[in-house]
């Protein structure tokens, strides 16, 4: 990955996080990366226009339910937690993919974003999404996230 | 009295959070109404009163962008204060939304203070223009 982009991404990744969820993530190395404890979930969020590619977040379902009780104001053993998780990994994808591209787009170009799309993620594709060199690892309160930026066509300025 | 306020999100938890952003900010509000797309905010916009409403423009089906501009052809944009709440559009589309209409954007994620200072400058409560 471009490092420019590279260093925007996990920037505003941690950026949103903390203002989200008031959760703090630490960039580490893939092999430092803590192990997912059941489910993990990836959320994508596509774009095209003037920069064209996607952002992708990947969580552990525990991290997902735990950024959902922080943002809301509950405790993660809240039913709502659990229930509102996967929307909250959806909405963050949309909230770090829109900051994101709007920082590396020219000014004055257009961007098209889609709405979000949320994948529950096989062991096997956790494993080779963390081994892609296009992915950065965070650890957050103990939990895995990975962040994946795909550019197709880059018209960076960041 | 308190505004009745539509919050339009396809996220349940954003439009959860608007309205604990809302309450903890201490903006009274009579009615908070929730739709999921524009197409559902169009339809209770024309079938019941709102003074404000806080607009994503990123959702599956009518988009933020194309409920905005429903709203203008319809003429509610002079009656109704509609606030842009999202993480996209460059600032060139967010001026072109303010040209229609559009009261205030919001950059998602949103912070309490940040929603009543809005409010306030959007229902008229200071003479501020809107950010």
């Amino acid at each position: 990955m471009n490092p420019q982009v590279n260093s925007a991404a996990s920037r505003v990744f941690s950026k949103v996080l903390a203002e989200f969820a008031f959760l703090f993530g630490d960039a580490v190395a893939p092999g430092e990366l803590p192990a997912c404890d059941g489910h993990g979930y990836l959320a994508c969020l596509p774009f095209r226009g003037a920069l064209e590619g996607s952002v992708a977040i990947v969580v552990s379902e525990t991290l997902a339910v735990e950024m959902a009780a922080s943002t809301l104001g509950r405790e993660p053993g809240d039913p709502e937690a659990a229930q509102r998780a996967q929307d909250v990994v959806r909405e963050l994808a949309s909230i770090i993919g829109g900051q994101l591209v709007t920082a590396l787009a020219e000014p004055g170009t257009d961007v098209e974003f889609s709405p979000p799309v949320l994948f529950a993620l096989q062991d096997e594709d956790w494993e080779r999404l963390r081994q892609d060199s296009q992915t950065q690892c965070f650890d957050v309160n103990a939990h895995p996230a990975m962040l994946r930026v795909v550019l197709n066509r880059e018209g960076v300025s960041a | 009295m308190g505004y009745n306020v539509l919050a339009v999100d396809d996220s349940s938890t954003v439009r959860a959070v608007i309205a604990k952003a809302l309450r903890v900010s201490g903006v009274e509000v009579s009615r908070f109404g929730e739709a999921s797309s524009g197409d559902e905010a169009l339809r209770m916009l024309h079938e019941e009163g709102f003074d404000l409403v806080f607009c994503d423009l990123n959702m599956p089906g009518m988009t933020g962008f194309e409920l905005v501009e429903a709203l203008r052809r319809d003429g509610l944009l002079e009656s109704v204060a509609v606030v842009v709440v999202s993480s996209i559009g460059s600032s060139a589309a967010l001026a072109d939304l303010k040209s229609k209409g559009v009261r205030a954007c919001l950059k998602k994620p949103l912070r309490p203070e940040t929603l009543r200072r809005v409010v306030e400058q959007v229902m008229g409560v200071t003479d501020e223009s809107a950010s």
